[in-house]
């Protein structure tokens, strides 16, 4: 620290001496002198340097370069202060000074150098590509600079390769800083300048840039350059370089101590023995370097390496696991770049990072800043110092903190992104402007033939013209070609979409009708279960009768008795056809997230907010396993009743509650709440009556859907054990609201998986995994989120068989690339988002679990990724090209312009303006059409689009019409028609599915109603029967209360059913005769197979060929097939299937003539038994076309043929015509 | 009462047997002439014998409706012979309006006390409209039901002091004109800025507060129709 006021007082001392009145050629002299002074005092006492420089500049006068020296080396300091603006306007001040070439390098290495710090990648290479060009013309000069600017010229160079490295090393191109390290000029191993050797050792020092055998040979090496440039920086008291070194020994050190004391035992006594006074015997040396480094910033008052060597400290004490000190040095470190924003920008935006402020969750200071173009900051900076704070927050367990860092760290990754989408059909016009320049050049050049050479050109352009537009017009331009494949690739691709919608939509047809079939078949049941009621009313009138008669009679006993035998037997049918049917399970088992569900409830907000109830829905991450729409159909039940029941301004919550087990899904109300009983009925009883709960509410009940909910938990629980836990109830309190809760069996990701094992190709297993990584990690259960990780680390390995194989941690640090990097690097094809993800994640799950080394593997691995595939590789090309070429027509267009001013403009006007602006126009036109046929592309609409040069050019307006016109023809059009395909035919899906879900929950409902009934009544009959043979004369009452009681239920349970047979399946639709005939005699030749003894014979045709009958298809069809079954089923029927017109109806005819029916048989086939079901169904289904044709009076009758055998009619209303 | 002759038509033999029991116990001076369980036996009896009396079911074996068709026909066929339907279709309201339209005397539903020699005697005597009880009570709690909202409603109409100008612009609302073309209406002397202003008005008027949000043309108009405003069936525009 005091040398370096020494040095500085002693330049300034020497400067005053030598100021005074000299030639113009001895202050040239001194200006230089003066600039190589301040220039060596770069690195050792900045405030030297800016004084040095502001002398030169007050002398430099009307002598230009030194002038615009004295101003690079200003905003050399301007630099090393972070004043960026500054710097940058410093630069633009020597640009516009114009001084030499060299000077203009220096200025363009000093924009690189600015650039690379904030971050601006664009304008970095800009830079670059400008600096190159001039190196190459600078590189022939070199024999004759005079010995000043050979300084300059070996700094220039130097600094260019060693800023370029620095760029590279930052982007995580490991490759390109090794190779522009090593084109770093060999003179300067000659030590021409002192300073830009130490600055190139302590680049290949601690960057992990130098290649070696194995690890060990790798930081030995890395260790020699470090020491030399530490040893140097200290001889020539470069203090900037001697902390930098200091600060890489600090991090060395902590890893590699022994190794070092064991290779390099005379540098590590050295270094031990200058740092005995830094504390090194208690805290161990590299606290020691650190603490050294840290004073050396803060005399050399650099803001940057300040706040990076207290990073450095943090990471010290991390490492020691004292991490309260390691906080605050970080808390140091943020500290440093808020003074830098504030001392810059504080005007601009007043707010300031912090480690954490839990105001600040969900906001990010830093992202403002970089997001606003006024305030120049150093990203990678606060980016490592986030990166730290979310590790010290973790390790100190405070998640929330760790977090809120760690996405601030990513944010500011993510804004450094080196690919940004440039158009690269510039560049293509840029080469057509530049042939174009070349043309002209030719034409002028060709002065003395002038007219001549116009001619050719002319005769040539016209040519090329033609050429070109003949390519345009028969589609052989490339970008043409390409389209038209991308046109045919996506017809195809919509084709097959469409196609896979067809498909879809068959699928959901055939779903709707199994559930239709099914659903006639539970409405039939119904019928049977309501065909009771009659003879309970009998019985219940036959009571009344002796009641009001005061006698018994055996007469009236005997008749009470069959009619109890005959509701057994109806019940006994019932009990059969539902035993057929068990073992055709329908509950429809999947796993979903129960978000999706919660989501379709939210949206049904409306109803809520009509009755300025608040519907507040959690977000939930849950899976479970369950039958989707039931679930759907329970939640929106309880959630129905639960809005009914609370008064205005209350509030219903939808939540779900996880254990290990099971997901409770939770419906609270702020409601009048239950009382205790009434809770007991609910959770106990299957049936009551519901309008009897809650009697404080108004009036209606809660209806049946609490019972169906409890029939479903129920018939989940008897479907298997896996639903042991499904349970349903409720907690209330009167006056407090209820919850209503049931619970579904929750699932582990894994669970799933291996579950539906087959089902999945390897990338939708990878995708699924990593969605349970996601998953695990956002539910905080991070062992499992490794596992997930491990897994879908292994199916990545599978995929890429061949390749070094992808493990969750490396700990060799001589596999200095993970395997990943190297698949990228060779081009191997994979989801590399997919996998920056994943480290990501691991990154995160690592983190939690506090294991740091297993982090920091996966941190870099994921930033390392992820940069590389972000990195843009024409990037420098890129800019190189473009500043070529806009030199070069710059020149080309100044020397035609002084040439052939005159002359060439007649010739220009006469001859070739014409085919240059077409040429022009169709260059236009190719951008025009390009930047149309990427619109098509992402967008499949051409919206806005305007050919600007129309108006120069009107041809070239009209080909651009024609063309769009084309386009629309033949690529959009077509598209279009088969997108709105598309989404018809998933409405039309969407439509189905609706139906279908509906049908399946109601069918569900109705099964389980079904049994229910079965079950709760079974036991009455035969004690009435007990009753009614036992009553005494006197003694009717029990019997009567008996009765009473066993209508009550009955109906109670059958309005249950009912309530889900009131809504209609029906459709009601125009169906043509022959259609039916003709699906029927399918259906007989089916059905043939399973009894090979029957027979189908034509019948004639009786009926008009266009009739039509009003009906279900779906419906019809079972009708018919219900009829067959039922008739074919006879041994040798010879069937006939017609139809007749018969007044308003048209009857379908079907005749067994081989077999005569006895008419006992046909009387009795649509009455209820065991033997006859189909015609039970059959009877149903007619009843429901009776019921909704709008004209009662269809007939269903089985009677004996007058030409023999036996037949089965029905009759459904015809359409007239 | 003379005795007269009955026909039952019931196709479940016990309830058939329950049936015959009652008109043998209780109303004795039926003669039961016959009894069918389908449609072509109810034929063949009538050929037999023309009876006073038909007591029909409306279900017929696998034809649930065919009572219906089987009423319409004998009431054209056998202007004189009464028929009652006896029926256990509880819930299928539409098909007792159908069937008294097809000329039925009267409902009387399976339930309660069922048949009663008293429901058989006013029909005989030839009262119309014979229902038991269950059937009444259903028909009169719907008839109080309709009764009440219309008086509800019919009060509402004229507390809300619709006068003839908004009783104009609703109907025409309702009819689909703009402001515009209502402002340019024969005798209307109001412009479109003075309508709009009718509008919010009348939201305000018609709607509670706190249902006023949201309200455009549309719900307005179909409020005026709820509150019968406006009649559904003289939904007309202005004469021009």
């Amino acid at each position: 620290m005091r040398s370096n006021w020494y040095i500085a007082v002693a330049a300034l001392l020497s400067l005053f001496v030598a100021c005074e009145g000299h030639t113009a050629r001895e202050r040239k002299d001194e200006v230089d002198s003066l600039n190589a002074r301040a220039y060596s005092f770069r690195y050792v006492n900045i405030d030297s340097t800016s004084a040095l420089a502001h002398r030169a500049l007050t002398l430099s006068d009307d002598y230009n370069d030194g002038f615009c020296e004295s101003w690079l080396n200003l905003a050399f300091v301007e630099y090393q202060q972070m004043n960026f603006d500054r710097a940058d306007s410093i630069l633009r001040l020597v640009r516009s000074r114009h001084p030499k070439t060299l000077l203009r390098l220096c200025g363009n290495v000093m924009q690189m150098k600015t650039c690379q710090r904030t971050g601006h990648g664009d304008r970095f290479f800009q830079a670059k590509s400008r600096a190159e060009e001039r190196m190459a013309l600078l590189a022939k000069q070199e024999g004759d600079m005079s010995p000043h600017d050979v300084a300059l010229w070996v700094y220039a160079r130097t600094e260019f390769h060693i800023i370029a490295s620095t760029y590279y090393f930052y982007q995580e191109q490991d490759a390109q800083a090794r190779a522009e390290l090593e084109a770093v000029p060999p003179c300067l191993r000659l030590h021409v300048d002192t300073v830009q050797w130490v600055y190139y050792n302590y680049m290949l020092g601690p960057g992990g840039l130098v290649e070696g055998r194995d690890a060990q040979d790798i930081t030995l090496q890395e260790f020699d350059y470090l020491f030399r440039a530490y040893i140097s920086s200290r001889r020539d008291s470069l203090h900037y370089f001697e902390a930098n070194s200091l600060q890489a020994f600090a991090t060395m050190f902590l890893t590699n101590d022994s190794l070092l004391q064991e290779q390099r035992p005379d540098a590590y006594n050295l270094l031990r023995f200058q740092h005995t006074d830094w504390q090194a015997e208690q805290d161990g040396l590299p606290l020691a370097f650190a603490r050294h480094a840290l004073s050396l910033f803060q005399d050399y008052n650099d803001l940057f390496q300040t706040a990076c060597t207290y990073r450095t400290l943090g990471e010290i004490y991390f490492q020691q696991q004292d991490y309260e000190k390691a906080l605050s040095s970080y808390t140091q470190a943020l500290h440093c770049v808020n003074l830098h924003h504030l001392r810059y920008y504080g005007d601009l935006s007043p707010d300031t990072l912090s480690a954490f402020n839990p105001d600040d969750v969900g906001r990010s200071v830093e992202k403002e800043w970089i997001d606003d173009p006024r305030i120049s900051t150093v990203p990678e900076w606060i980016a490592g110092i986030r990166q730290q704070l979310s590790l010290v927050f973790s390790a100190m367990d405070m998640k929330q903190a760790s977090d809120y860092n760690r996405n601030s760290y990513l944010d500011l990754l993510l804004a450094s992104n080196q690919d940004l989408e440039l158009e690269n059909r510039t560049q293509e016009l840029e080469r057509e402007t530049r042939t174009l320049y070349g043309r002209i050049l030719w034409c002028l050049g060709a002065l003395l033939v002038v007219w001549l050479a116009a001619w050719v050109i002319r005769w040539h352009m016209k040519r090329r013209n033609a050429e070109s537009q003949s390519e345009l017009d028969e589609g052989r331009w490339e970008a043409d070609a390409e389209f038209r494949r991308w046109v045919d690739e996506r017809i195809v691709q919509l084709q097959d979409e469409r196609e896979e919608a067809e498909e879809r939509l068959q699928m959901a047809h055939r779903g709707v009708t199994d559930n239709k079939r099914k659903n006639a078949e539970n409405r039939a049941k119904v019928s049977l279960v309501h065909g009771i009621v009659p003879f309970l009313d009998r019985i219940g009138g036959e009571v009344l009768r002796m009641k009001r008669d005061g006698t018994v009679g055996a007469e009236r006993r005997e008749y009470i008795i069959e009619l109890v035998d005959e509701i057994e037997r109806y019940n006994a049918v019932l009990t059969e056809w539902i035993k057929l049917e068990q073992g055709q399970l329908n509950l429809r088992i999947t796993t979903f997230p129960l978000d999706k569900l919660f989501r379709i409830v939210a949206e049904g907000h409306y109803a809520f907010d009509q009755k300025q109830i608040r519907l507040q829905v959690d977000e939930v991450a849950s899976l479970v396993k369950a039958d989707e729409s039931l679930t759907l159909f329970m939640i929106n039940t309880l959630a129905d009743n639960a809005r009914k029941f609370t008064p205005a301004g209350g509030r219903v919550t939808l939540s779900a509650e996880e254990t290990d087990e099971y997901v409770e899904i939770q419906v609270s109300d702020t409601g009048c709440g239950l009382s205790p009983e009434d809770v007991d009925t609910i959770t106990n009883s299957k049936v009551y009556d519901a309008s009897e709960i809650g009697q404080s509410r108004e009036g209606k009940g809660f209806g049946f859907g609490l019972m169906n909910c409890r029939g479903i938990i129920e018939k989940y629980k008897k479907t298997s054990s896996l639903f042991a836990c499904c349970a349903f109830g409720v907690r209330s309190r009167l006056g407090q609201g209820s919850t209503f809760y049931f619970r579904l069996p929750r699932v582990l990701r894994l669970v799933l998986l291996f579950l539906c094992w087959p089902l999945f190709s390897q990338a939708d297993e990878v995708t699924m995994f990593y969605d349970s990584l996601y998953q695990a990690n956002l539910t905080a259960r991070y062992a499992d989120a490794l596992r997930y990780a491990e897994r879908v680390i292994g199916l990545l390995n599978r995929e890429h068989p061949g390749q070094p194989p992808m493990t969750l941690y490396d700990a060799d640090p001589a596999h200095h690339e993970s395997a990943e990097m190297m698949w990228a690097k060779a081009g191997e094809p994979s989801d590399y988002e997919l996998i920056v993800g994943l480290r990501n994640e691991v990154a995160l799950a690592a983190l939690s679990l506090h294991d740091f080394p297993l982090y920091h593997y996966n941190n870099r691995a994921c930033i390392r990724l992820h940069k590389f595939i972000h990195q843009d590789a024409t990037l420098p090309t890129y800019f190189h090209e473009m500043e070529r070429a806009h030199r070069r027509s710059n020149l080309l267009f100044t020397l035609s312009f002084l040439l052939a001013l005159a002359l060439s403009y007649v010739a220009y006007r006469l001859l070739i303006s014409r085919e240059i602006t077409r040429r022009r126009g169709l260059i236009a036109l190719k951008v025009y059409l390009s930047n149309l046929y990427m619109q098509v592309q992402r967008k499949s609409a051409i919206d806005g689009l305007q050919f600007a040069f129309a108006r120069r050019y009107p041809e070239a307006g009209e080909w651009a019409e024609t063309y769009r016109r084309r386009i629309e023809a033949d690529s959009l059009m077509p598209m279009q028609r088969l997108n709105e395909d598309i989404s018809h035919l998933s409405d039309e899906q969407a439509r189905l599915d609706f139906e279908q879900n509906r049908l399946h929950v109601q069918n569900l409902i109705l099964d389980n109603c079904l049994s229910t009934i079965k079950h709760e009544s079974m036991y009455y009959p035969s004690r009435i029967r007990l009753l009614a043979e036992k009553m005494q004369e006197q003694d009717i009452r029990p019997l009567s209360e008996l009765v009473q009681y066993y209508h009550h239920i009955y109906t109670l349970l059958c309005q249950q059913a009912d309530e889900q047979v009131s809504q209609p399946g029906y459709k009601r639709q125009s169906v043509p005769v022959d259609r039916v005939i003709e699906a029927s005699h399918r259906v007989a030749q089916r059905l043939t197979r399973r009894w090979s003894t029957s027979r189908i014979v034509e019948a004639e045709a009786t009926h008009r060929s266009d009739a039509r009958v009003v009906a279900d298809e779906i419906l019809l069809s079972q009708l018919m097939e219900s009829l067959l079954q039922e008739m074919m089923s006879h041994e040798g029927a010879r069937l006939s299937i017609s139809a007749v017109e018969d007044g308003n109806f048209i009857r379908f005819v079907l005749r067994d003539e081989a077999n005569t029916m006895p008419d006992e048989y046909l009387a009795n086939l649509f009455f209820p038994d065991v033997s006859h079901i189909p015609c039970l169904v059959a009877k149903q289904i007619l009843r429901e076309h009776d019921t909704y044709a709008n004209h009662p009076g269809c007939r269903l009758v089985a009677q004996s043929a007058e030409e023999g055998g036996y037949e089965i009619f029905f009759t459904l209303l015809r359409i007239m015509p | 009462m003379d005795s007269f002759k009955v026909i039952i038509v019931e196709d479940v033999k016990l309830e058939l047997k329950g049936t015959e029991q009652i008109f043998r116990t209780e109303i004795p001076e039926a003669e039961v002439i016959g009894t069918a369980q389908n449609e072509s036996e109810v034929w063949k009896l009538f050929r037999v014998a023309e009876p006073d009396l038909l007591l029909l079911d409306l279900g017929l074996g696998g034809s649930t409706t065919i009572g219906v068709e089987i009423c319409r026909q004998v009431r054209t066929r056998y202007p004189q012979c009464h028929v009652l339907i006896f029926t256990g279709e509880i819930l299928n309201e539409r098909l007792w309006v159908e069937v008294l339209k097809a000329g039925a005397d009267g409902i009387i539903l399976k339930t309660g006390e069922l048949l009663t020699r008293d429901d058989v005697m006013l029909v005989m005597k030839g009262r119309q409209l014979v229902f038991n009880q269950p059937i009444l009570e259903k028909i009169v709690d719907r008839f109080k039901k309709s009764v009440m909202a219309e008086t509800l409603k019919r009060d509402a109409a004229i507390s809300y002091d619709i006068d003839e100008y908004d009783e104009r612009f609703l109907r025409h609302l309702a009819l689909g004109y703009t402001k515009e073309m209502i402002a340019q209406l024969r005798g209307m002397p109001f412009g479109t800025k003075s309508l709009e202003k009718r509008q919010a008005d009348l939201i305000n008027r018609l709607f509670p507060e706190g249902e006023r949000i949201g309200v455009n043309a549309t719900r307005l108009a179909v409020r005026a129709l709820q509150l019968h405003i406006l009649d559904l069936d003289n939904l007309e525009p202005d004469d021009e």
